[in-house]
């Protein structure tokens, strides 16, 4: 076999070596959720690290999302004469797309860097080793309370990324527009109304703006945890995963992002 | 003590190879000599105690062990520790040595051969087997790898929260007790993070955790790396303290020939992925191998 | 030393913004169920449609253009002759409106909102017929679909067509200069001529308006006004005088002794008329007997004869007339 083949061949076996591991870990990390035992004090401060500490960036991004988001549709909306769909736009594209994916990127950005940092030190400084030396699992200890986290607090700011954004786009509707906050909101649950229910009560667009955060935050938690926990190299290393981990779970998120929405709109019927 | 008599031996010129046995004989006296007046303030060895455990069962033995990753680390390597033993491992850097130790712990799994723990073949267990096999053991890193996110006192409590049923007060008192065990003042320190605390103070509270869940067995990992003479003594003394007092079996990595020839009962020297010399200390001084002998020459000068 | 409490002010926060999220989606759901009637019982209908137009299940149903419920279902029904009937669509509605769809309410599918989002549209039916139940079929009206709107349009467009052909032929021949109209847009004679008549017309005007000309006197001068005032007042003065009874005039007003006397006249004359017309008499005879008649008329004949020659030879006749009379 040619050498330029073998290369080839090797370079292949490493992407799907990678991409098994990757899958591993998730899946060990999920299994662990409910495996005993559970390490509630480390969920709780995985939560605090991603959660609370995420919700000052994650407010400002949804307040002026909403806001642009308003402003450029009242321009838009305007050369139609409908200025009091503005409502309807703004939710629908909060909820549904630019909620999810800001929150995701932000915390990808905020909390993927620090975890993939954090774990690379440990791996670096053999707190990893340690861990298995004292007969706990890393990936119990470190990667799920990890993983548990950003799946329940990444649709918790996700929720409060849309209301804020909504409200943003509340406040220009009123100051740029000249829309009364009434009718705005009440756009805004005819909107969301109108996308129509799954199971009766459920509104479609919920299912959606709650379904792409869960998957995010897993997305998140996985690869900082997988790159984080793959640090070689020392200090250098940890940095090399950091930015890894941003850069990779940033364009992932974009990418099932797209096919999230795809499958869940064949799915769910909108009315 | 029955290797002490060896110490009062003539002294031998091992500096440089170019130079004849006898002068090699005598310089290894010589650094035995220096070593065994370091430990002259601890107390002697209990000998008939050691030996009637050296009798016994082996601890931890390796049989044949191969491994590679994508060259080879070690190849064929046969160990054997026996109850109440220090094992010293030796070599240059980057020769393995730690390598040996994860297989112990079966971090790692060897491509050839069988790791056995108190007479059990470790290798064929399955990932969560292994973490309870882990629990006998006590490991002591290098840089101590202390959790950083967690306090002194949770370091130290870890192993015991993990897996024994005690309860918050028992695994206090057994925190303390462990910290006092290694001459750190447990109101002091309890409170402190890792970042906070110096080197050979972060190594005595590794020893600390390792040793909180009364393992069997103790693996040490360089522990007198990076450290001055002065802390690599007290770390030195704690060890053997832990060995004797406690009577666990020790592991210990090293390429500080002084400190091992304090502490250690076995000797075993890596060279070239392979194991060259398994024996005493004295053994390992009085051999006329010409590696050996600049191995333990380099260390000396 | 310091032992972790089990409540830490981590997990307070992370439980406050959980809490926070828990109420926007509580408070959502609260306002959508307002917005959407999320929480009302529901009651199903059937409607059978020839084409669903683009209805998706989960749409939306309307009754009387405010949201009732959703399209719980659209299935096609199987294979047969009836055209009318090919899908069935099943309807969840609210249950607080059952009592206004009636079974003359009519089912529609509409076209809706700023996307062209198609609903189905129910009127409200009326007393005399009773409310549908759950799992009856509502009658559907024909949607105005836009096939049907545009053959109807197509036969507009061709009469359209028709009459902008007629348009053309007209301005055509006007432009040509066919025709009166086309003469008056043409003709620059006539224009010529026009022109003409209003210079005149502007001169005259002119003139009119010119101070010392009749009309301009007619028009400012006071003195005709005031002349024309005291002919009336004589005119005025006379007809006071003619209704004098004293005056010749004013007897003949108003004094019917001389009426009397006309008609006495009259009567008279009506008498002698008869006289006459009866031929008795000799003014009788003369107007009714034709021998007299000629014999007057050879009379009058010879007379002239006999006259003709007098002038001719008066002597003839004269002497011993004249002789009677002068005889010289």
């Amino acid at each position: 076999m040619p050498a330029f083949l073998t290369r080839l061949n090797d370079a292949a076996k490493s992407k799907i070596l990678t991409l098994q591991e990757y899958f591993v870990l998730a899946g060990k990390a999920l299994r662990f959720i409910v495996a005993r035992p559970f390490y509630g004090q480390d969920v709780v401060q995985q939560m605090d690290e991603i959660g609370v500490k995420s919700l000052g960036i994650v407010l400002l991004t949804g307040l002026f999302t909403g806001m642009v988001l308003a402003l450029q549709s009242s321009v838009q909306l305007k050369t139609f004469g409908a200025s009091m769909y503005i409502g309807n736009l703004v939710s629908a594209s909060m909820i549904r797309e630019l909620g999810p994916v800001l929150a995701g990127l932000m915390v990808a950005g905020r909390v993927g860097s620090g975890i993939a940092a954090q774990l690379g030190s440990m791996r670096v400084t053999e707190q990893i080793d340690a861990l298995n030396t004292l007969g706990t699992d890393p990936i119990k200890k470190l990667v799920t309370p990890r993983l548990l986290a950003a799946l329940i607090m990444l649709p918790v700011l996700t929720i409060i990324n849309d209301f804020v954004g909504i409200i943003g786009g509340n406040i220009i509707a009123s100051l740029v527009v000249g829309l009364p906050s009434a009718q705005y909101w009440r756009t805004v649950w005819v909107q969301i109304a109108s996308d129509g229910f799954a199971l009766r009560y459920i509104p479609n667009d919920f299912i959606q703006g709650l379904t792409k955060p869960i998957v995010f935050g897993g997305l998140i938690a996985i690869t900082a945890c997988y790159f984080g926990l793959g640090t070689t190299g020392g200090t250098e290393g940890v940095g090399q995963s950091t930015t890894r981990t941003v850069v990779t779970s940033s364009i992932l998120i974009l990418i099932v992002d797209y096919f999230i929405t795809q499958l869940l709109l064949s799915v769910l019927t909108y009315g | 003590m029955a290797d002490r008599p060896r110490v009062s031996e003539p002294d031998h010129d091992r500096r440089s190879g170019d130079v004849g046995p006898a002068a090699d004989e005598r310089k290894s006296a010589a650094v035995r000599h220096a070593i065994r007046s370091e430990l002259a303030v601890d107390a002697p060895k209990d000998d008939a105690h050691a030996a009637k455990r050296a009798s016994e069962t082996s601890i931890v033995e390796l049989q044949h062990v191969s491994l590679a990753f994508d060259v080879p680390i070690i190849e064929d390597i046969s160990l054997i520790t026996r109850e109440g033993e220090t094992m010293a491992i030796v070599g240059e850097s980057g020769t393995g040595k730690s390598t040996i130790l994860k297989l112990v712990l079966r971090l790692l799994v060897p491509d050839r051969g069988r790791v056995l723990i108190e007479g059990e073949d470790i290798t064929p267990l399955s990932f969560e087997e292994a973490l309870a096999v882990r629990q006998k053991m006590g490991m002591v890193f290098q840089g101590a790898a202390l959790f950083d996110s967690m306090s002194v006192f949770e370091n130290v409590a870890y192993p015991l929260r993990e897996h024994t049923d005690m309860n918050d007060d028992e695994i206090e008192q057994r925190v303390r007790e462990k910290l006092q065990f290694v001459d750190l003042d447990p109101d002091r320190v309890i409170d402190q993070f890792p970042a906070e605390l110096s080197g050979g103070m972060r190594k005595r509270v590794g020893i600390a955790r390792g040793m909180a869940n009364n393992p069997r067995i103790m693996l040490y990992d360089e522990p007198t790396s990076g450290l001055d003479p002065l802390t690599t003594g007290t770390i030195t003394r704690l060890i053997m303290k832990l060995q004797r007092e406690l009577g666990v079996t020790s592991l210990v990595v090293s390429h500080d020939i002084r400190a091992v020839f304090r502490m250690a009962s076995k000797v075993a020297l890596l060279h070239d992925r392979r194991i060259t010399f398994f024996g005493t200390p004295e053994e390992m001084a009085g051999s006329e191998d010409q590696y050996i002998q600049d191995f333990l020459g380099g260390f000396t000068t | 030393m310091k032992r972790p409490s089990f409540i830490t002010w981590e997990q307070l926060k992370v439980g406050l913004l959980i809490a926070a999220a828990l109420a926007v989606i509580g408070i959502a759901i609260y306002r959508l169920g307002q917005a959407a009637n999320l929480f009302s019982r529901r009651y199903e209908l059937l409607a059978y449609l020839p084409n669903a137009s683009g209805l998706q299940a989960g749409g939306v149903v309307y009754v009387a253009g405010q949201y009732a419920g959703t399209i719980k279902s659209i299935d096609f029904l199987p294979v047969d002759n009836d055209t009318l009937r090919n899908l069935r669509v099943r309807l969840a509605i609210d249950h607080a409106l059952q009592d206004q769809v009636r079974s003359d309410s009519k089912a529609k599918v509409r076209t809706l909102g700023l996307l062209g989002d198609k609903v189905i549209d129910i009127s409200i039916g009326t007393p005399r017929y009773s409310a549908l139940r759950d799992g009856d079929t509502i009658a559907v009206a024909p949607s105005l679909d836009y096939e049907a709107v545009l053959a109807q349009a197509a036969g507009a467009v061709n009469d359209m067509v028709d009459l902008t052909h007629d348009l053309r032929q007209i301005t055509s021949s006007v432009v040509e200069g066919k025709g009166t109209m086309g003469q008056l847009l043409t003709n620059r004679a006539l224009y010529d001529q026009f022109v003409g008549t209003m210079s005149r017309a502007n001169a005259m005007l002119a003139r009119v308006e010119n101070p010392n000309g009749t009309f301009a006197r007619l028009l400012d001068d006071p003195t005709l006004y005031n002349r024309f005032v005291s002919v009336v007042t004589s005119a005025d003065s006379l007809v006071i005088a003619l209704n004098d009874k004293n005056g010749t005039i004013g007897k003949l007003l108003r004094d019917d002794t001389l009426y009397t006397h006309i008609v006495g006249m009259a009567i008279a004359g009506d008498s002698l008329m008869k006289t006459l017309s009866n031929g008795q008499g000799f003014a009788g005879r003369l107007l009714n007997d034709p021998a007299l008649y000629d014999r007057i008329n050879k009379l009058t004949t010879d007379l002239g004869a006999i006259l003709e020659d007098v002038r001719k030879d008066p002597r003839r006749y004269t002497r011993g007339v004249i002789c009677v009379f002068r005889c010289k």
